[in-house]
């Protein structure tokens, strides 16, 4: 396999890695806003919870 | 079985192609993947991402759990979501994995292009067996044979019930099949293992069995899960949403005239229903002399002749089949886009042999984007807008002989 053969190889397999890379970053910061969702849920229940007890 | 798919045939639920590689193949394949030394190095780097997400998702569950006891029903509801996230990580690695090789593979084509053949992948017709022969009943005794039917009925309202939960609460499909004979049931169910969450085959041995065994009438079964809703995961809205119904995909259509080739006569004994949350889709060939059951069977003739796809073709075709096997269907027309472009003009050229011929290509496409228009999510859109979407699909599917129908829930 020539240079120029192991250069177009190389960019391919970094084009794919990069593309799934970003796609994995776009995942990540989905799950980050579910993280806060997920919290901001459980502090309306809490407080839901609370006033209940206060009733 | 999802919306927005194409037809592809040769791949279609349970025919899976079967690849026969020789030693040499194998080792080239090696070959090449040493050659390059990135390659392994690239997905062990994304597989440790992924697994960095799945672990922080899994943490992050937890500590908010501990930290704030939320009720049950909140906890599992979120539980969903980051499974599903976790699922959609180890997809997109395995996408990335296959295409690295492909990558690879295909700089190298020229080394393996005799290296693998690929199998006839459709199945073979049950021509042998006759429906006078299936249907002699089976005697029993008159209040014997009533307490069973009865069981059998309500065993199968139950099912469907059990299926309707499924398609609100999980993120996976769901088949089960049943048999009708005299009046009793019989189920097989076909459910999903982890790894393929969004799509299912069809066990076409399990219905041959049935027809062996006398059945009068079978059901396949399958569910429209809520969260395979187009924008589920991203958008809350459609999640805190209604759901809405979800109709059959283009690959459950086409799914009926496979079944109807592989089947041939036996094929009216089946009936194919697809539940989602809302209601129940029964769909049927109504007429198999219809031009366009008539020229797409003749396509799958064509496409099953040895000479239709060429070598390179096959191969291609051959380096992709685990893959295939393991992705959704939708997935699968990404990685055979030149085998789809071919299928497509096959497509066009078989219904052009008739003045006229392209209006049912042209009603089947109308009535996929129906089927899509149902499903795309618009908190603005009645019910009864729905309801004459609905009909509208109903009336093109008749166009095309395929009788299709829609019944929701009650409650």
């Amino acid at each position: 396999m020539d240079d120029q053969s192991q250069k177009e190889i190389k960019q391919k397999i970094e084009k794919i890695h990069q593309q799934c890379e970003e796609e994995l970053l776009n995942l990540q910061k989905e799950q980050d806003l579910l993280i806060s969702e997920f919290v901001a849920e459980c502090e309306k229940e809490k407080i839901e919870k609370i006033r209940n007890n206060l009733e | 079985m999802r919306i927005g798919e194409q037809p592809m045939e040769g791949v279609e639920k349970n025919q899976q192609p079967k690849v026969i590689e020789n030693p040499t193949f194998e080792q080239k394949k090696q070959e090449q993947i040493n050659i390059s030394g990135l390659t392994e190095e690239k997905i062990s780097d994304l597989d440790d991402t992924a697994e960095k997400i799945q672990n922080t998702g899994g943490n992050e569950f937890s500590r908010i759990e501990k930290e704030y006891q939320p009720s049950s029903e909140l906890s599992a509801k979120y539980k969903k979501l980051f499974d599903r996230i976790s699922v959609l990580c180890k997809e997109k690695v395995a996408k990335a994995t296959r295409n690295l090789f492909i990558g690879v593979s295909m700089f190298f084509a020229s080394g393996i292009a005799e290296g693998s053949v690929l199998e006839k992948p459709m199945g073979k017709a049950q021509e042998g067996v006759k429906i006078e022969e299936l249907q002699n009943t089976t005697a029993k005794s008159g209040s014997e044979k009533i307490e069973i039917i009865q069981k059998g009925v309500e065993a199968y309202k139950e099912r469907i019930s059990e299926l309707r939960d499924s398609a609100i609460e999980n993120d996976h499909e769901e088949v089960m099949i049943t048999s009708q004979k005299d009046g009793i049931f019989e189920f097989a169910d076909g459910k999903e293992e982890d790894e393929r969450l969004n799509f299912s085959f069809v066990p076409f041995n399990k219905i041959d069995e049935f027809i062996k065994n006398g059945a009068k009438k079978i059901e396949i079964i399958h569910t429209h899960p809520w969260s395979a809703l187009p924008g589920y995961l991203y958008d809350k809205k459609i999640r805190d949403g209604k759901p809405i119904p979800m109709p059959p995909s283009v690959t459950d259509l086409t799914s009926l005239i496979l079944e109807l080739d592989y089947f041939k006569e036996n094929n009216k004994l089946i009936e194919n229903k697809v539940i989602d949350p809302t209601g129940e889709w029964t769909l049927k060939i109504s007429d198999k002399n219809n031009y366009f059951i008539e020229k797409y069977i003749d396509l799958l003739n064509k496409v099953k002749n040895p000479d239709f796809f060429t070598l390179e073709e096959k191969e291609e075709y051959s380096k992709n089949a685990d893959l295939m096997k393991n992705i959704h269907p939708e997935q699968r027309q990404y990685y055979m886009s030149h085998v789809r472009e071919k299928m497509e003009k096959e497509f066009i050229n078989e219904f052009s042999e008739k003045e006229g011929g392209n209006i049912y290509l042209e009603n089947f496409v109308e009535l996929n984007k129906l089927c899509m228009k149902i499903t795309t999510y618009d908190e603005k859109r009645s019910k009864e807008e729905t309801m004459s979407i609905i009909n509208e699909c109903i009336e093109k599917g008749k166009t095309i002989g395929i009788d299709i129908s829609y019944k929701p829930f009650e409650n």
